[in-house]
Formats: C-alpha cells, sequence, structure tokens
C-alpha cells in the first residue's frame, strides 16, 4: 500500500516561459532556527498548546486532497496576540507558518508544503457580538460553521454560506478559500458575507480591514485581497459576517435525464430565464448511485440529476417552479419529482453533501477537480469530460454547482496503482485546459493549493503573476506564509 | 491474506478525509485535536502499518482511546466501520505488547477468572429454568442493585429465571485487540447457554452474544413485549420528567431505540423529553467497552459529563439508561463533578413504578 501523495513527488510544474516575474525570496532555514522556534513556542502559548509528537504530526501533515506533508510542530493559539507573536518569531527565524482550520480544503491548502509551522485556529472559536439589528455577528473564525449556524439557529438566522463540509469547515478555512456553496445564487460566496476582517500579516502586525457597514469605497478592497488567498498572505483571527433569517420554506424539484448534456442544456437555460431559483445543482449516474447506496433515499436511474429549490412566497415560489418545470420537461426530463415537504427537501440536500465522502466507495482514491465554465457552455464541457475520461479509460464523475458553472469532475482511481496515477494527471490537466478553452477558470471554490498550483500558468498570463508576486512579496517577503503553493 | 486483514487494509485506503466523521466526535469537542477523530484515527492506523511512525505512547493512546462509539461509522459516507478498523490496529499494537497497563490487566482478569474485576464466581448446578438472565461484569459484579432490580422486575412480570453472574461476554477482550481471548470466552459461553434463551441488561453483551448466534434479547425488548401483551397491575405512577439516553450498543449497533421508549411512556406520570442528540444519533456516555473508564478515566468523565449536559440543558433531574456501562460512567461523573441529576436504570426505574420489592439473596446460578 502507498501513501498519499507526498509533495517531494509532485510532477515538476508547467514551465511559464512568458516572462520572467520577481520571486518572493525562498526562505532557507536550519534545523537551528527551527529548534530554536520550537523551544521558544511553549512561552507564547504554553506547553500544553504544542506538538511535537510525531503521531500527532502526522495528523496535520493532510487535508481530504491526496497531499500530504509532516510538519515541524503544530501550535494552538488561543489569542491574537498569541498568533502576532508566533508569526514574528517565525518570520525572524523564517520558518514557513501554514494555518489550518479544520482541514477539509480539497486543494492541499493546509497541507504545509515545505514543513514548518502549523497554526491551528480550533481554539479561536468565540461569538463576540451578535449584532441583531444589523444583522452581523462578529466571531473568531476557528469557529465551525456548524457551531455558529447551531447557536444563530435560536435567533432564526443563519450563515448562509453552506459548503458540503458544513459540519466541520471553520470560518478561517471558509475565508481561507473563498468557499461557497449550494445555496451560492441566493447568498453568493463567501466575500459577499464576509463584511470585515481581521488579519495578522507575516511581521507579525495586526490589521483590521473592510468595515462593518454594508457598503464601503474607502481605499483599496484589502479585505477581499485576503478573502480566497489561502493563508499566503497572513492569518485572518477575526471577521464579522452578514447573516441571514433562516428561511421559513423552500421547495425542491428534482428532474432525471438519459443523458449529461440533455441536463446540461436544461440548466444553461434555467439560468438564461432568470428564475430568481436559491440552489441550482447537478449529479452524473455514478454519484447518484453511491448517494442512493448510501443514504437509501429513492433517487432515479438516470444518466444526470438535476436539484431546482426556490424560496419565498407559496404563490411566486409555485410559478417559478412551473417555469423551470417547463423548460427542463422541453429539454427531456422524463422523470419531475416535487420535494415541498421541507424533511424530504432536507434530505435531499444531505444526499448532495455526502456525495464526495460517498465515492470512495468506487475506488479509493478521489482527486477532485473544481472548474467553472460560463453556464452556456456548460452542456459543451460536459460533453468533453466524457471524451476526456474514454480517452484515459479512467473512471471521472461529476456533480457540482451548476447555477455558477462550478462542476466537480472527480477522477477516481487507485493511488496504489501508479499506471492509474499517471493517466489520472494527464486527464487532470485535459479537464482544467478544456475549461479555459471554453472561457472558464480553474477553480470555483477550491482554490489553488498544491492541486491546481501546476496549472496555474494556464490561466494567468505572466504580467497577471507577477503582480500577484509584487503583493505577495510587499506582504511577505521573506516568503513564510504558507509557501511553497501556487505563488 | 486474512480475510480481516484485507478489509482492515480496504478501509484504511477508503477514507478519502472529507472529515464528516469530525461532527460527530464525541472526543474532539473534549480534546480538540485530529487523532480525537476518526479520521485522525484511520491516519494513525495506515501510517503504524506503513512503517511511517512508530508505537509511540501517544499513539497507543489515539488508539486505546477511541471509545468504539460508532457514531463516526454512521456517519461515513465511504461505508467505513471505525470500531473495526481500530479494533484491527489495536490487534497489531496488542501483539507488540503495547497496550495500556489498566487494559492488560482487564483482559488478564478475564482470562484467569472470566470476567473484567478478576473476581472468583462459584458456579451451581445447570438452571432448570428455560429462561437466564445474563448480567454481564458490571451489574453482576459492580452494581449489583441492577442486577437486583432486573431480576425483580423479571419475577414481578411473572417470569422464572435463572441468573448467570460474574460471566464476561468477552467483547472488551475483543476491542483491547486480543481475539483469541474473546473466541474462548465466546466458545465457552456458546457451550453453556446452548438451548436456553437469554436476556441480558447489557446492550454490549446483548450485541456480541447474537453476534455468536446465541438465542439473546436485550431486557428492553423484553419488558416492551410484556406489557404489551400482558396485563400488568397499576403502576404507583411517578411523577417526574425525565430523558432517556440511547446506549450506543443498543441504538446505533442494534436499533433497539423504540423499545425502551415504550417501557417508559406505559409508566403513568412519567414525561419523556429527548436530549438534542438521540437514537442512533446519541453521543456516547465515554465508557467505551470499560477501556476507556479504566484507562482513561477523566476523559471518560469529560465526554459523560458532556453528554449530561445535554440532558441539564433540558431542565430534567432524571436521567434513564438500559446500559450498565453507561450507568457506571455517569453515575462516576455525577459523583466527581457533583451535577445535580440522579441516573437510573430501565429496569430500577421500573422497579420503582410497580413499587417492587429487590428480591432476597438468593438467585440460583448455572
Ligand atoms: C466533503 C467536502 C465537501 C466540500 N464542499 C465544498 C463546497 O460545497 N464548497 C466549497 O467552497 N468548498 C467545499 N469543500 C472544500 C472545503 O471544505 C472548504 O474549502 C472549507 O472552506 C475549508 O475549511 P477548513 O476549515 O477545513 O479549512 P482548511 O482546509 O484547514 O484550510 C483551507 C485553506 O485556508 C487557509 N486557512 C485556514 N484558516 C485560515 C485562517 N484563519 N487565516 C488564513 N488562512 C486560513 C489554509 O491555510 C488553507 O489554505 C468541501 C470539502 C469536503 C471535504
Ligand atoms: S467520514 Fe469516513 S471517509 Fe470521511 S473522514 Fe471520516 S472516516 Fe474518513
Ligand atoms: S468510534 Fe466513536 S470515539 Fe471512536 S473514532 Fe468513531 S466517533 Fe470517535
Amino acid at each position: 500500500m502507498k501513501t498519499a501523495v507526498s509533495l517531494q513527488n509532485l510532477p515538476s510544474r508547467i514551465p511559464n516561459r512568458r516572462s520572467r516575474v520577481r520571486k518572493p525570496r525562498r526562505s532557507r532555514r536550519s534545523s537551528v532556527q527551527l529548534d530554536r522556534v520550537v523551544a521558544r513556542l511553549p512561552s507564547i502559548v504554553g506547553g500544553g498548546s504544542v506538538l511535537t509528537d510525531r503521531a500527532e504530526l502526522v495528523c496535520y501533515s493532510y487535508d481530504a486532497s491526496c497531499y500530504s506533508r509532516l510538519p515541524d510542530v503544530v501550535v494552538f493559539p488561543n489569542s491574537s496576540e498569541e498568533i502576532s507573536k508566533i508569526v514574528r518569531l517565525a518570520n525572524r527565524e523564517r520558518v514557513p507558518v501554514t494555518p489550518r482550520g479544520a482541514g477539509t480544503s480539497l486543494s492541499g491548502g493546509p497541507v504545509p508544503a515545505r514543513g514548518g509551522i502549523v497554526v491551528v485556529l480550533a481554539r479561536m472559536n468565540r461569538i463576540l457580538d451578535l449584532d441583531e439589528d444589523n444583522l452581523t455577528v462578529t466571531c473568531e473564525v476557528g469557529l465551525t460553521l456548524r457551531d455558529l449556524n447551531r447557536s444563530l439557529a435560536r435567533k432564526l438566522l443563519h450563515f448562509p454560506i453552506d459548503p458540503g463540509s458544513s459540519e466541520a469547515a471553520t470560518l478561517g478555512g471558509m475565508i481561507g478559500e473563498n468557499a461557497s456553496g449550494m445555496h451560492s445564487p441566493r447568498f453568493g460566496k463567501t466575500k459577499d458575507r464576509v463584511l470585515s476582517l481581521e488579519v495578522v500579516l507575516p511581521n507579525g502586525d495586526i490589521i483590521h480591514v473592510g468595515s462593518k457597514c454594508f457598503k464601503s469605497a474607502s481605499g483599496y478592497n484589502l479585505k477581499e485581497l485576503f478573502i480566497g488567498s489561502e493563508g499566503t498572505l497572513g492569518i485572518v483571527t477575526k471577521a464579522t459576517l452578514r447573516l441571514s433569517p433562516l428561511p421559513d420554506n423552500y421547495t425542491v424539484i428534482s428532474a432525471s435525464f438519459k443523458t449529461t448534456v440533455a441536463a446540461g442544456r436544461a440548466i444553461s437555460r434555467v439560468v438564461k430565464r432568470g428564475l430568481p431559483v436559491s440552489a441550482l445543482e447537478f449529479m452524473d449516474r455514478p454519484s447518484i448511485e453511491v448517494v442512493k447506496a448510501f443514504t437509501g433515499l429513492p433517487l432515479p436511474q438516470a444518466a444526470a440529476m438535476v436539484l431546482i429549490e426556490c424560496t419565498g412566497p407559496e404563490g411566486e415560489v409555485q410559478n417559478h417552479l412551473a417555469d423551470a418545470a417547463e423548460i427542463l420537461r422541453e429539454e427531456g426530463a422524463f422523470e419531475l419529482r416535487i420535494s415541498s415537504d421541507r424533511g424530504e427537501a432536507d434530505r435531499l440536500w444531505h444526499a448532495r453533501k455526502v456525495t464526495y465522502g460517498a465515492i470512495s466507495r468506487i475506488r479509493p482514491t478521489a482527486i477532485q477537480a473544481d472548474p467553472v465554465v460560463p453556464v452556456s457552455k456548460l452542456p459543451d464541457y460536459l460533453a468533453r469530460l466524457d471524451l476526456i475520461a474514454q480517452k484515459y479509460a479512467l473512471k471521472i464523475v461529476s456533480y457540482g454547482h451548476a447555477a455558477d458553472g462550478n462542476l466537480h469532475p472527480t477522477v477516481l482511481i487507485d493511488e496504489g496503482n501508479p499506471e492509474e496515477m499517471r493517466y489520472a494527471r494527464m486527464a487532470l490537466a485535459e479537464i482544467y485546459q478544456s475549461a479555459l478553452e471554453l472561457g472558464g477558470t480553474l477553480t470555483g471554490e477550491h482554490g489553488v493549493g498544491v492541486e491546481k498550483s501546476d496549472y496555474f500558468n494556464l490561466e494567468w498570463p505572466s504580467n497577471v503573476v507577477s503582480v500577484m508576486r509584487e503583493i505577495k512579496a510587499v506582504l511577505d517577503p521573506n516568503n513564510i506564509m504558507n509557501p511553497r503553493k501556487w505563488i | 491474506m486474512s480475510q480481516q486483514l484485507h478489509r482492515f487494509e480496504e478501509a484504511l485506503r477508503n477514507c478519502n478525509r472529507c472529515g464528516l466523521c469530525h461532527g460527530v466526535s464525541p472526543l474532539i469537542s473534549v480534546q480538540g485535536l485530529e487523532s480525537s477523530t476518526a479520521r485522525g484515527k484511520i491516519r494513525l492506523a495506515r501510517s503504524l502499518i506503513q512503517g511511517e511512525i512508530e508505537a509511540t505512547n501517544t499513539l497507543v493512546d489515539r488508539i486505546y482511546q477511541c471509545l468504539m462509539c460508532g457514531s463516526c461509522s454512521n456517519v461515513c459516507p465511504a461505508g467505513i466501520k471505525v470500531e473495526e478498523v481500530i479494533c484491527s490496529a489495536r490487534m497489531r499494537l496488542a501483539s507488540a505488547g503495547k497496550v495500556p497497563q489498566p487494559v492488560k490487566s482487564l483482559v488478564s482478569n478475564i482470562v484467569s477468572r472470566g470476567n473484567i474485576y478478576g473476581v472468583a464466581v462459584e458456579r451451581s448446578e445447570p438452571s432448570q429454568e428455560r429462561l437466564v438472565y445474563f448480567p454481564g461484569c458490571v451489574s453482576s459484579l459492580k452494581y449489583r442493585q441492577l442486577a437486583d432490580a432486573t431480576i425483580s422486575c423479571l419475577s414481578g412480570m411473572g417470569l422464572r429465571v435463572s441468573s448467570l453472574d460474574g460471566v464476561c461476554c468477552g467483547a472488551p477482550a475483543l476491542a483491547a485487540g486480543f481475539k483469541e481471548v474473546y473466541e474462548q470466552a465466546s466458545e465457552r459461553l456458546r457451550s453453556m447457554l446452548e438451548g436456553f434463551d437469554v436476556v441480558t441488561g447489557c446492550p454490549q453483551c446483548y450485541y456480541f452474544l447474537k453476534r455468536e448466534r446465541i438465542s439473546v434479547q436485550h431486557i428492553a425488548q423484553l419488558y416492551a413485549e410484556i406489557m404489551e401483551s400482558r396485563v400488568l397491575p397499576p403502576t404507583g405512577g411517578l411523577r417526574d420528567m425525565i430523558t432517556y439516553a440511547d446506549p450506543c450498543y443498543l441504538a446505533r449497533f442494534s436499533s433497539i431505540t423504540d423499545e425502551p421508549r415504550a417501557v417508559i411512556s406505559s409508566i403513568a406520570g412519567l414525561r419523556l423529553v429527548e436530549m438534542a442528540s438521540n437514537r442512533t444519533n446519541a453521543k456516547c456516555c465515554g465508557n467505551g467497552l470499560e477501556l476507556v473508564q479504566t484507562s482513561y478515566p477523566e476523559l471518560a468523565g469529560e465526554v459523560a459529563s458532556s453528554r449530561l449536559g445535554e440532558a441539564l440543558e433540558l431542565g430534567v433531574k432524571k436521567v434513564v439508561t438500559s446500559c450498565p456501562h453507561c450507568y457506571l460512567t455517569f453515575k462516576n461523573t455525577r459523583r466527581e463533578r457533583g451535577l445535580p441529576i440522579v441516573i437510573k436504570d430501565l429496569s430500577q426505574l421500573i422497579m420503582e413504578a410497580y413499587r417492587w420489592e429487590p428480591p432476597a439473596k438468593r438467585n440460583r446460578r448455572i
């Protein structure tokens, strides 16, 4: 049996031939520097908050992707001030620092690619201020989305960004990846819901960016620079978030199709019609089958399934669903099922949420991609995915947030089989290349991390990459924050 | 490769680290570590068998701290039976002698005396009764009042039983990674109990006796059956609001959740309120087949107090369970932390409701 893909064995980067850009300095460190850092950490956070036992370190070497690398030390700070001291020390000694929430990233984001310190924010999980008048909450970002929403539910409120990992993911990780979820057509992405942030910069300074107000045009939008920066620019410690009242009624319509392409056509027409759907999801046959096996739900026997949710006043919901149903039928939907019972609708969403976990029943290793294409190109893209699967004789399962054109084609292999692994890499390159050819982007919500580093230069010309590198170099001149990722 | 080893390795590979088990881990809220979770423990087991890490004390602790509660398997979309993975990992550690000392003592007690406490129990002539009551270690040797209450209820309901005291079903040995000890214990039990109908108050004994194809019922099933089919004298009535703590091996592993509730609901005056986590999603009590309770009592206490916290949030003063292990850990925690809550076993509750007396000190044994 083989371990998860180790970073040392990663294929070399796709060369960027277009220009030479200034890179942030590569941090060089000796074991003496590392030892000094490890020795000092207990005085900052207390001895019980520092882990160096190899058995514990192994548990912070991975995320939900298939990359892993051992950290040298793991710390659990309790405050922004402690984080500031940790980062200042690490910066002085040139030791890499990787922030970590729950480690559910699918791109290798929290994997400490160059070892060093993993800073786990789990203990910084307090709700600091709930402002019911303005529907905002300020909290420490080690808080999990689930715990935040459990306590907001008492006030009939919620933070409505709902990634499939909502049982575990932390707010810090969601901000790090600019996560979104099944209800992004209605509620947007994490960045649309974050009003302000407290960030510890790589030099140890603590800054506040953004504003508690609902709009601000004051200066550069530094808040959004940090959202989705995958821990490469600083450590987010607190956030003020915009909340929504819990929806009181929702209706879900599920439609079955004989081909994925027909489902894609239906999706793009529903979006074109401008119907105010609150969620629009896509699942292909293998994902339907595994989820059916796990949940026991009576899902259809179909090549593809489209789930559409509408929320709002009864009459309006019925009208929108009737419009959607008409389009779905015209595009060949052969079974339409309407679930207005909340329990039934929740079971359907739960089924969709567990898809990633369930697909390892098909093959043990899942490498999940996260491309986005313009919605009108979805039918085209789905057809290309079929061809890629055939070309490499690989199982590629697709499902995702169809309203955004964001699919998760997942290559299923056995990582113990080097031949399959090689083909999987080639297939993934084509999956990304095809999305870019259709005017798409590499990642909608999982971030670049390690997983897409090799393809980064395919999307961005060197003059854009160089701007990103300049920004990184200004904030993190010693390249200590989550190094050896895409930047 | 043996089938068990194959399944072990397959399970280790099938965990795709989705993290769904984080949300239900009873240990992460107490320890706050990735190694508290099923995902972490599976990774440790995998790293151990691949030789990436050694069986350090920390690793042994993390593997032996698993409560085998099945909460993670219950939600794992990859279908991994985490308890089986942990059991296989413990077998590895046990064969290398890497076992916490209290676990070793407990297993050697089973070997030498046939029960986890190492108490010598005198056995009498084979029973004349067809129905045998199997109390398990805790009810026969630690909290005798549980066995007494059960016998009293059974006789109040007009059943004649004999009791097989001080015998372990072997489950703690299997959970500890000592498969042969378990096999010997269950072999002995199969021959002792052949031809009898067995009833037990312990969900773990129930689950493992059933696994060995012994004809067995959990006491909650038997009570529910009798209360439905016979006319019992009217209860004295208990004016009380209570909650019921589902034991892992009864609810999650055996899907027995309605019967204890039916029994409770049949008692006049009692109001049953449900905790936030209940039935197959119920939180674990922290006992961990006695292994965690004996080796890591602090941890067991933390988990139990988080479970009892759910009850206290409801404003109830009484928690009923139908497992002697839950009873033991809850009792310890209540005492040590001064929690304002009363712990009752289902049989004690019934005995109280019907005002039945505990039996005189004379139980026929086989
Ligand atoms: C089953 C499953 C379903 C998923 N579904 C979705 C989905 O629907 N939508 C979606 O968007 N994602 C999804 N994801 C991906 C992942 O869960 C999200 O990206 C999530 O937001 C990560 O949160 P985390 O706490 O686990 O962060 P981690 O994985 O620990 O970290 C993620 C990144 O953020 C950085 N980071 C963490 N904390 C901080 C901080 N305080 N400051 C700065 N940087 C930080 C890390 O360095 C890393 O680069 C899914 C993952 C799984 C396993
Ligand atoms: S839920 Fe199952 S597959 Fe997911 S991390 Fe936990 S054990 Fe692994
Ligand atoms: S069985 Fe219980 S204690 Fe063990 S890993 Fe699963 S959830 Fe955690």
